[in-house]
């Protein structure tokens, strides 16, 4: 039974000439789960929104939305629950349980009912261990299941997501997309959600359509979608299909298209069993400059009673270096990255510089960086704060435009740019003092496909001026394609360090999907590529 | 375990209120004393440490305050610097200090007892409306604190020439203003929020997770049979301290303000020995 439809939908903001919706045709089968994806820009959170009423953007809006199988009858405001991508400002209220308690205050039920509705969700999502803690406490991934949950708790029949899980780590990422699941499969609750990375999201969807610049291009099953993404050689779309399917189409499969590593693995035991053994050397250690940083013997703690979050940590850092430091969420990785620059010092242990060195630090919200109300005036000041003059000054942003790709952005409000845009006015900020060390937080957090090699180029450009790059981040694959080192932090030290193939190669769980699809037959192939390139393509 | 602060908020509140009260009305000093007593078992009981030397110093500093500027009292003591130093005002200057230091101790305990949930299951069957505002700035307070710590790290390594103290301030002013207009961001996505979980739709109930017991009903009881008798009886407890202060006579009524007094302390204790008990048993 058709739960939701969508007729001929066109949507513009006002002011603004192009269409952000063009023509929408949809139609969700009761009890699915529809993933939406598309690049930036597309309409996908336009399109989820204008779905939910209250939540509807001021507009120009043409076409028809059916709701539950009547145009006529509008939905309640129960009936639809919503989930927003930033996990902290969803959050209302002080205590996890008034915040499940939340929208049943505002439905008006007895007390009775609320205890019930609470204590059911909190167990079905696994919250009781939580359920007195205060919300300042808990981490991301344990906020937006607490966002689920306290939009379930409502007992909608249609679910909304916008891209939930694009703020959070891979594990807390894929605990979420099983709550999700489960809400689908054993309450039947039908499910529509966006999404840009696609790896773990398509496994669990039962169609997906994609949107380009306010249309749909095409609706079916992923694999029927993956194949079609294959056959039109959609480049921006492509980065986010899953390993299994990139390496399908990268080595010219023919038929049914793998979709997840199991899938993958038999894909090419069955086509290339033949080439076994094929192994890619370790790239040969690339010109290793003079030491810059050495740390020795470091531990941490923030708190006197607290327990040490770094112990006994060794790490050197040479010049040129792009190290990437990986670890899961909570083992210290931003406390070395502020040990590194002593901005904090460790009560054990020494960190020493080479003479004169200069650091700058990209946190992990970017927008921090900023002061004033509009880029151009925050770079301004920079520089003249930096002991530049007023040419030298206009000078300067002009090259950093150039570079950082900020045309046309140069007026805006800071907080008005999207992820990989601030991140991109963030570095050009950062650029202006001529750090020697430029140490990245987290910066792939919500960056899809297409920002994280802008972001990579970025990298390599700062690294040809002499500049030395420490990356930390829990995302493996853009660790393994892009950096010169990686080193792996786990329980406060480091536990393993090495050129990427061989650091990749030597784990078994800890690697990307591509090495997990190419183990056994191949040797060190971590990325799609190198899968292909030892298949022979 | 039978604990006080597992009582119903109304229970609890109440209780402190009305030994509040006695303490700050009563005028008299066995009260006072009792009052005292009763608070530190309690604040001792409770568990909690910090402040006690400065409710010590409180009432150190009160209790000479008052016979070096009040000189009424007919049974001098000694003269200092040509002015009286009566007996009655240091008896005075004991009482006003017991009763300060207890009012003191008794609302750490409040504060430790009734936490915000308390408070906001207390107000938000009055006021729903108040008590959300509470909780979402509960809620507010230490993520802009927390914000603000990171943005002044991030800010104060990032311009290292600002080392002047104009600058230095001129960058705290930017970084609170900042500090605003990230908070009012967030809250256009919080209202998002609070409107999609049907907030202004239809009346609003203030749901609290607290159970009402028989036992709750007894200790409200008990308390506002001893505001009763406390109005009716007060009177015959009435202590004058000047011109001459009264003699301490017995009072049948302090063995009940003993009781009364002690009486969270008594509970505490009473669940900790059946607990002890229980637990050797097991």
């Amino acid at each position: 039974m058709e739960i939701l439809g969508v007729k001929n939908l066109k949507f513009a903001y006002p002011n603004e000439k192009k269409q952000a919706l063009n023509g929408i045709d949809l139609s969700v089968e009761e009890g699915e789960i529809l993933l939406v994806c598309g690049s930036s820009g597309s309409g996908k959170t336009t399109l989820l929104r204008l779905l939910k009423k209250e939540l509807a953007p001021c507009g120009e809006l043409q076409g028809e939305i059916t709701l539950f199988g009547n145009a006529e009858k509008k939905a309640d405001v129960f009936d639809i629950g919503f989930v927003m991508q930033n996990p902290h400002s969803q959050i209302v209220t002080d205590k996890v349980w008034h915040e499940l308690a939340f929208a049943l205050e505002n439905m008006g039920l007895d007390k009775n009912t609320i205890r019930l509705r609470t204590g059911e969700m909190a167990s079905f999502l696994g919250i009781s261990s939580w359920f007195e803690k205060k919300t300042s406490e808990l981490s991301g991934g344990q906020l937006q299941i607490l966002n689920l949950a306290s939009v379930m708790a409502m007992q909608p029949r249609i679910l909304l997501l916008d891209e939930p899980v694009s703020q959070l780590d891979p594990i807390a990422a894929r605990e979420f997309l099983n709550a999700v699941m489960r809400l689908n499969r054993e309450m039947g609750t039908t499910v529509i959600m966006t999404e840009h990375r696609l790896e773990d999201a398509f496994v669990l969807a039962d169609r997906v359509a994609v949107m380009q610049d306010g249309m749909i291009k095409c609706v079916g099953a992923p694999r029927e979608v993956s194949e079609r993404i294959i056959a039109e050689a959609d480049e921006e779309m492509f980065a986010s299909l899953p390993a299994a399917a990139r390496i399908f189409s990268m080595t010219g499969g023919k038929g049914k298209c793998p979709l997840n590593v199991r899938e993958g693995r038999a894909y090419l035991k069955e086509r290339f069993s033949d080439r076994a053994g094929a192994k890619l050397n370790s790239k040969e250690n690339e010109k290793t400059g003079d030491k810059l940083i050495r740390l020795k013997d470091l531990r941490f703690r923030y708190l006197k009673n607290s327990e040490d979050i770094i112990k006994d940590l060794s790490l050197d850092i040479y010049s040129g270096d792009n190290l990437c430091i990986l670890g899961a969420n909570g083992v210290g990785k931003s406390t070395l990255l502020k040990l590194i620059c002593s901005r904090i010092k460790p009560y054990m242990g020494s960190v020493k510089h080479k003479k004169g060195l200069s650091f700058a630090l990209l946190p992990q919200q970017a927008e921090m960086v900023f002061l004033k109300d509009s880029l151009i005036e925050d770079l301004k000041l920079t520089c003249l704060e930096n002991g530049l003059g007023k040419e030298d000054a206009e000078n300067k942003i002009d090259g950093l435009k150039q570079i950082f790709r900020l045309e046309g952005l140069l007026d805006r409000h800071p907080y008005d740019l999207s992820g990989g845009e601030t991140q991109r006015a963030a570095l050009a900020k950062l650029m202006i003092c001529r750090p020697d060390v430029m140490l990245l937080d987290e910066p792939t957090k919500g960056i899809d496909p297409a920002g994280k090699r802008e972001l990579a180029a970025l990298v390599e450009n700062m690294r040809y001026d002499g500049m030395t790059v420490v990356t930390v981040t829990h995302d493996i694959e853009y660790a393994a394609s892009y950096s010169s080192r990686c080193a792996m932090l786990f329980n406060g030290e480091i536990i393993s360090s090495g050129e990427p193939r061989s650091f990749f190669g030597g784990n078994s769980f800890y690697t990307t999907a591509a090495n997990r699809i190419s183990r056994g037959l191949f040797d060190n192939a971590i990325s799609c590529g190198d899968v292909a390139k030892l298949c022979g393509f | 375990m039978q604990r006080f602060s597992a009582f119903h908020p109304l229970a609890s509140f109440l209780y402190f209120v009305s030994a509040l009260c006695v303490t700050m009305f009563s005028r008299n000093i066995v009260i006072a004393a009792l009052s005292l007593a009763g608070a530190m078992l309690f604040y001792a009981v409770l568990g909690l440490r910090g402040g006690i030397w400065l409710y010590f110093i409180i009432f150190i500093l009160t209790a000479l305050s008052n016979p070096l500027f009040s000189h009424n009292g007919v049974t001098v003591l000694f003269f200092l610097n040509g002015n009286q130093i009566t007996l009655e005002a240091v008896i005075y200057g004991v009482y006003l200090g017991m009763m300060i230091m207890a009012v003191l101790m008794w609302f750490s305990c409040y504060n430790d007892v009734i936490t915000s949930d308390k408070f906001l299951c207390l107000f938000g069957s009055v006021m729903p409306k108040a008590a959300l505002i509470i909780s979402m700035a509960l809620r507010l307070v230490p993520s802009f604190i927390s914000e603000g710590k990171e943005m002044l790290e991030i800010h104060s390594a990032l311009l290292p020439s600002g080392k002047s103290a104009i600058k230095r301030i001129k960058r705290y002013a930017a970084v609170f203003s900042c500090l605003i207009t990230r908070s009012l961001e967030g809250a256009a996505e919080r209202s998002d929020s609070m409107r999609a979980r049907g907030y202004g739709k239809g009346k609003r109930v203030s749901y609290s997770r607290f159970r009402f017991k028989a036992s709750d009903a007894i200790m409200i009881a008990v308390s506002l049979l001893w505001i009763v008798f406390m109005f009716f009886f007060g009177g015959a407890m009435e202590f004058n301290y000047y011109p001459e202060a009264d003699p301490l006579k017995f009072n049948a009524a302090y063995i009940i303000a003993a009781a009364y007094f002690i009486l969270p302390s008594l509970i505490n204790l009473w669940g900790e020995l059946k607990w002890r008990y229980l637990a050797s048993r097991i």
